[in-house]
């Protein structure tokens, strides 16, 4: 036989235990939802560091392949010769921009279109080939480039 | 001592809430794990990606320092220093023109003996300057002691220029 009131606790415990589930249901959605963004956040970083400059190096690369011939103007700036036009890429001091000019039209450094976004781009002459080095967010890429022009 | 926390309490009714709350928990828990296991594995992913990346950029870079040099030694120096590789098997003194090299790499593809990830594994074989010559890029996760995993292969032929004499 139940005693008074026995019921009723057993009610409120019941319902204390469903809420108390229910809570930590709540704390296990916060916690993978933070995981998740974390993830997402360290992915993105990962990609935005890496890909940005690595990307910024390979077109450059690609753009020397291409071309005629490729000029070394200063430790930002390379010239690209090709059919009856000449490329400028440069570097703004926050992005890596391009410019195209007709051939005998003095190029400048500025005006150009953005192409990638980085901290640092060096482009230097060594014994025939060409170094590129591109950072963004701390990470750096360095590619060698052999140059047509000799 | 009874238990106050049941399913069905004593008046029959049953808790469908309480039951409902253990049902989603379990399945929240088999759906966590599941989604912390694909996040682990996109984050390792997304480095390895990075490391290949830089597997490839030294990969070239060496190929296109090489098919200007044509002299493995000068490739070497040119990427990572100088005196910054062991060559092994290989014949400098001798005037052949096979050699094998195995340089222990960080992960940024930096020369380091002592903090060693993995290992970039250098063939050259051809024949003299003015012939053709084939250089094979290897990059494996093995330490000094065993092959270890392919991660990144890249072969590349040149045509030695005669100067690239070996020296």
């Amino acid at each position: 036989m139940n005693r008074p009131g026995s019921g009723r606790l057993a009610e409120t415990v019941s319902s204390a235990a469903s809420m108390t589930l229910f809570l930590i249901f709540s704390v296990c959605c916060l916690i993978i939802i933070a995981v998740a963004a974390s993830a997402y956040g360290r992915i993105s970083g990962n990609y935005d560091s890496t890909f940005s400059s690595a990307a910024a190096v390979r077109y450059i690369t690609n753009k020397i392949r291409a071309g005629e011939s490729a000029e070394v103007l200063s430790e930002s700036e390379l010239l690209l010769k090709g059919d009856g036009c000449v490329t400028l890429i440069y570097f703004d001091g926050e992005a890596v921009c391009e410019r195209l000019f007709a051939e005998g039209d003095e190029p400048v450094s500025s005006g150009g279109e953005k192409m990638f976004e980085a901290e640092m781009l060096t482009v230097e002459n060594a014994d025939g080939l060409i170094k590129i080095t591109a950072e963004d967010s701390g990470h750096s890429f360095t590619a060698y480039c052999r140059n047509r022009e000799k | 001592m009874k238990s106050p926390i049941k399913a069905v309490p004593a008046g029959g009714r049953l808790n469908l809430f309480f039951v409902e709350m253990i049902i989603v928990l379990m399945f929240f828990s088999i759906a966590s794990a599941v989604i912390l296991n694909a996040f682990a594995a996109s984050g390792r992913l997304s480095r390895e990606s990075g490391r290949l990346e830089r597997m490839s950029f030294c990969a070239q870079s060496a190929a296109e320092i090489f098919s200007e040099t044509g002299n493995l030694p000068q490739t070497l120096e040119k990427l990572f220093g100088s005196n910054s590789y062991d060559i092994r098997g290989g014949d400098l003194e001798g005037g052949g023109y096979d050699f094998q090299v195995k340089l222990p790499l960080t992960e940024e593809c930096a020369y380091s003996p002592e903090n060693a990830e993995l290992y970039m594994l250098v063939s050259v074989s051809g024949e003299e300057p003015g012939g053709l010559s084939e250089m094979q890029i290897v990059f494996t996760d093995g330490n000094d002691s065993s092959d270890g995993e392919v991660l990144y292969t890249i072969t590349a032929g040149a045509y030695l220029p005669r100067k690239g004499t070996v020296s």
